[in-house]
């Protein structure tokens, strides 16, 4: 059982029907993103597929711990970069020394070397985000869960980041749900788009994205890609106009 | 020339300094009032500026009172009739001073325990919550000085009642800033821990202790000089040692400069303590600037 199946969900979010049974389902080893305007459920649904909200209906997924990354990434600011890197280990049983030898290595490769005993304050955007993931990605678990995982990024950094995901999927070989509000971002990172609207956030289209794995810069210049971008633009405008 | 400068600066405020031991009045106080202009605009660290004011107030209490004779002691001891006191009188001062330093020190620690407890208490449960907070605020609403007396009447002239007196006088800040503490914790950092599988104690020690001690220890700064002066208040009430008699009985005998020197030794304890919760809480607060 890897893949995520959501079938009928309805989530309450303090006594409004925040979404309304939305079902979609992602098969093993593909990337989804959830995209829509503020306050359609998007972060409300990702919470409840990581066991963090009560739902009526059925999700399946992977058993075990859930790689979930909220908004901003929240690494702990009273620890140092190492520290907070450590402790999806250490919650697993792993001894500090044993979580630290894992962590090592990946350091260069996330691009965090010579920063890890620093407070996360010290921390550039995109620096932060990467550490952010890595945490997330020592979760050990399969399914990543990212809540605007670049929204705080700037324009620049954010396309960086979106090469640098992709060549971490080739590496780790995970799925991810992503929410997000950038059409360019969830096309370029996914292989299916549920398009959401709101009030109560309902699912109103779902578009694959028929585009091989890795994907790179050039991409954003593949017709597909600008087609299928255009096509969940208009989606998105038609329903809210 | 920036040499030059800092030459004429230091004569000049030794100048001024000079002019402050003249017998008439108005040209000391004048070129006091100068000093303390130029001081402040030649010295651009704010840190010692805070030190030097110290020395500045300690000064003009010495001019007002011994160089100019403005007041008569007996309304005002000088600075240094009452450092003679504290030394010819140590042996008086210093088995009080200790009998009030350890009530402060139980009292306040107490305090804090009581405080913090109370606090997660009511975080934890919501209708303890409702009926306690507008219990204490009563309670810090009642004057100090009315509910002494009672506690010493109701429990005493033991140790225990002025300890009861020093909590009451300084548990709410530190009720207060924990209970803060603990509404501001980001819930995404809960998530985060939770979606891993963590259990309560992991999210209490990686996410709510580191996050509420700052809170905790702001609160601690808050109480901390209320702490000596709960005691003094308590052993002013009744008590057969502690430097809150040594002062009533001074005040009782007229003795104006044991007062005083009751009173220094009392600010400068007060000080001490909250310098410590300062520097605690400051060391602990560390990251917010990202500095190691």
């Amino acid at each position: 059982m890897s893949k995520v199946e959501v079938r009928e969900v309805s989530v309450y979010y303090e006594g409004f029907l925040a979404v309304d049974r939305v079902s979609f389902s992602l098969p093993q080893g593909k990337h989804l993103a959830i995209i829509g305007p503020s306050g359609c459920g998007k972060t409300t649904l990702l919470k409840a597929v990581a066991g963090l909200m009560p739902y009526e209906g059925e999700i399946l997924r992977p058993e075990g711990p859930v790689g979930y990354m909220p908004q901003k990434g929240v690494l702990l600011p009273w620890f140092f970069v190492l520290k907070n890197l450590e402790i999806p280990l250490l919650i697993r049983g792993y001894s500090s020394k044993k979580a630290k030898e894992r962590i090592y290595p990946l350091l260069e490769q996330f691009g965090l070397k010579g920063f890890e005993n620093n407070y996360p304050k010290v921390l550039s955007g995109g620096m932060y985000q990467r550490a952010s993931l890595l945490r997330t990605l020592l979760t050990d678990s399969k399914l990543l869960l990212l809540d605007e995982p670049f929204g705080a990024v700037d324009a620049l950094n954010r396309r960086k980041l979106w090469l640098y995901l992709e060549e971490m999927r080739l590496k780790f070989y995970f799925s991810t749900i992503m929410v997000t509000h950038d059409v360019e971002e969830a096309v370029f990172l996914s292989d299916i788009v549920v398009i959401m609207h709101d009030y109560p956030g309902k699912v109103q289209e779902i578009v694959n994205v028929d585009i091989p794995h890795p994907r790179t810069i050039d991409t954003l210049k593949d017709q597909t890609f600008i087609s299928t971008a255009e096509f969940v633009l208009s989606q998105i405008i038609n329903e809210n106009s | 020339m920036k040499k030059y400068q800092t030459t004429f600066k230091v004569a000049l405020l030794v100048f001024l300094f000079l002019l402050t031991f003249t017998p008439n009045k108005f040209v000391t106080l004048s070129a006091f009032l100068l000093l303390v202009v130029s001081l402040s605009l030649f010295i651009k660290d704010s840190r010692i500026l805070k030190i030097l004011s110290f020395f500045i107030f300690v000064y003009l209490w010495y001019l007002v009172t011994d160089c100019l004779l403005l007041i008569p002691s007996y309304i005002l001891p000088s600075p240094v009739k009452v450092l003679h006191i504290i030394i010819s009188q140590k042996d008086v001062i210093i088995p009080n001073l200790i009998s009030t330093l350890k009530i402060t020190f139980f009292g306040f620690t107490l305090s804090i325990l009581f405080g913090v407890s109370l606090a997660f208490l009511m975080h934890l449960i919501r209708p303890i919550e409702d009926f306690i907070y507008p219990v204490a605020v009563i309670s810090q609403s009642t004057p100090t000085i009315a509910i002494a007396p009672l506690i010493i009447l109701w429990f005493g002239f033991g140790s225990l009642p002025k300890i009861g007196v020093v909590v009451w006088a300084t548990f709410f800040p530190i009720t207060v800033n924990t209970l803060v503490g603990l509404k501001s914790i980001d819930p995404d950092m809960v998530d985060v821990l939770k979606a891993i599988g963590a259990k309560t104690s992991d999210i209490f020690k990686f996410v709510v202790l580191p996050h509420t001690l700052t809170y905790i220890l702001t609160g601690i700064e808050i109480s901390s000089p209320y702490a000596i002066l709960g005691t003094l208040t308590a052993e002013w009430m009744g008590t057969d040692i502690g430097m809150g008699l040594y002062i009533r009985r001074s005040f009782s005998s007229f003795e104006l400069g044991q007062v005083f020197a009751g009173a220094v030794i009392i600010i400068g304890f007060s000080l001490i303590t909250w310098g410590i919760a300062v520097s605690l809480r400051r060391r602990f607060t560390r990251y917010l600037g990202g500095e190691k």
